[in-house]
């Protein structure tokens, strides 16, 4: 015998689209501003910087910037990842543990 | 509302299996009249919102918790506390995003307090935390069946547990009120007497508690202690939340020495701290340079629980040796807090709500809006709803008035602060998206 059953599953929708930065171009000759976001677990920090050295290398990186979350529990809220997208040509996230 | 599916009824249990919808083991199928039952439970309507999570950008409704209570085997009369703790779990404080995912592997563990959960058959006493009792046993599961099948807190997707525990399979226990002048969990936490409530935390599995022979108050609390401050539980050292289970001897032992609970408490959040050099004998290195490194204390000891107010003590578990159970919360306060919500019973009022702590919302919101020549306004529009109005005049600046995202997670901490944890709320700003003001010139 057929029953029925309703599903327990979410039904929203997915989820919104991320919207990437606008992409920033440059030429032979500028700087860039390199952000390092770093999730505060141990090591991350020292695991990004050792990326954004290796990247330094290869690219004509002038600064690099550091931001530790203060909870790797909680994301970046959106006025930092806009300020973030403002200002720099490159970010790299990662996380340790 | 909830996509229908027919299936043969012999076929059901493989199907829901097949689907990936049940915790591994069987689960009743969630048919149209049991959900349409299970609803009725709580008094709710199918597409009410119980809460949200942010971060993934899905909703709860009404429906699909009573559906996942469904399955979990809850009776109706159980779904008002699952409501409760789902309504707990989804309170920013509690931060379901992480809790739900983490490597360290959390249980929802929640603790019912209050006459309702002896009227609906909750187990307080012999083997509170075993199985054998439905409505502890469903109404744990059915909050898990709900991270799994709405929130997608499923292996191999966003529940990343290296290890996890049984407790996640359920974990929920109810507290018997203790003898005067101790006073209940709710009591302790600001709610009536009357009422019923169900504190949610994100716990690591329990650990028993043992001292059958010391008849000293001192030394019972100081084994508790020891239990909390073992190096190889994750917050030692970092400073977290937790629950203590006094079992029937032990609270015996404290309640006729004198000891209140508050006393209870100061002395074990002392006695657990321990310092580097402890943990590092066991092998642990202290963080250093990263979001949990505490820096220098005074006598060089660190915490295991963050405050006095961060240890929980409820009265629970039946006669025999002398057995109690320390439940740690698995991170830090900084990523997660334990929320307490009232239960809901269908036909009940709403809860009155006072007029001046309203007004004391606005008050403690209003001030920077102010300064920009706006203005707010608040009222209650159900049960547990708030409604905010921005009055944002032409002659202010409505530029200068925050947008509505940064607003409400200002608004929400006050809302719990001042009124509790469980609110839904909403704002109402008469200016567009782009944050102009409607009808106004732009240029």
């Amino acid at each position: 015998m057929a029953i029925e059953v309703l599903s327990p599953s979410y039904e929203g929708g997915s989820a919104e689209a991320v919207t990437y930065a606008p992409r920033r171009t440059f030429t032979k000759g500028d700087e860039l501003h390199l952000v390092l976001i770093e999730n505060g677990k141990p090591k991350a920090k020292q695991l990004l910087q050792f990326v954004g050295e290796e990247v330094r290398k290869r690219l004509p990186v002038a600064t690099i910037e550091t931001h530790s979350k203060p909870s790797a529990g909680r994301p970046i809220d959106a006025d930092t990842a806009k300020m973030f997208a403002a200002r720099a040509h490159l970010v790299i996230s990662g996380l340790g543990d | 509302m909830a996509q229908v599916l027919r299936i043969d009824e012999g076929d059901a249990q493989e199907e829901m299996y097949a689907r990936n919808w049940t915790d591994g083991l069987p689960v009743v199928p969630p048919t149209p009249a049991r959900v349409d039952a299970m609803l009725a439970g709580a008094g709710l309507g199918a597409t009410e919102s119980i809460g949200e999570i942010k971060e993934r950008s899905r909703v709860l409704t009404a429906e699909k918790a009573a559906i996942n209570a469904v399955m979990a085997g809850c009776l109706p009369e159980y779904f008002p506390v699952v409501v409760a703790a789902l309504r707990a779990m989804l309170t920013p404080a509690f931060n379901a995003h992480t809790a739900l995912t983490s490597t360290g592997g959390a249980a929802s563990c929640l603790v019912v307090s209050g006459p309702y959960a002896e009227e609906i058959g909750m187990r307080s006493r012999l083997n509170v935390l075993g199985p054998g009792n439905r409505a502890n046993m469903t109404i744990g599961r059915a909050v898990r069946l709900v991270a799994a099948n709405v929130f997608g807190a499923r292996t191999g997707e966003m529940d990343g547990s290296s290890i996890g525990h049984p407790g996640k399979l359920s974990m929920c226990l109810a507290e018997y009120d203790p003898p005067a002048p101790w006073e209940p969990l709710r009591v302790e936490l600001g709610f009536d007497r009357s009422e019923t409530t169900v504190t949610i935390l994100a716990t690591e599995g329990p650990r028993q508690v043992a001292n059958h022979l010391n008849p000293d108050p001192t030394g019972v609390l100081l084994t508790f202690a020891a239990a909390m401050r073992n190096p190889a539980t994750y917050c030692v050292g970092k400073g977290s939340q937790g629950l203590v289970i006094l079992g029937y001897e032990h609270s015996q032992i404290l309640h006729q020495a004198g000891w209140s609970k508050q006393r209870i408490r100061e002395f074990l959040v002392e006695e657990s701290r321990i310092t580097a050099d402890e943990l590092a004998r066991w092998g642990i290195l202290k963080e250093k340079g990263s979001q949990h490194d505490l820096g220098e204390t005074h006598d060089g000891k660190l915490p295991a629980i963050a405050t006095v107010d961060d240890l929980f003590v409820v009265t629970a578990g039946g006669a025999g040796a002398g057995w109690s159970s320390y439940i740690p919360v698995w991170a830090p306060t900084l990523h997660n807090r334990s929320v307490t919500v009232a239960v809901e019973l269908p036909g009940g009022s709403a809860p009155v709500v006072d007029d001046a702590k309203i007004a004391a919302v606005v008050a403690a919101l209003a001030p920077g809006l102010r300064s920009d020549g706006a203005d707010l306004s608040a009222k209650v529009t159900g049960r547990r709803t708030i409604e905010f109005t921005l009055d944002i005049p032409s002659q202010a600046c409505a530029d200068c008035v925050m947008p509505v995202r940064m607003l409400q997670p200002i608004f929400a901490r006050e809302v719990e602060r001042i009124l509790g944890s469980g609110w839904t709320l909403t704002i109402n700003d008469p200016r567009d998206e782009a944050g102009h003001p409607l009808n106004a010139a732009r240029s």
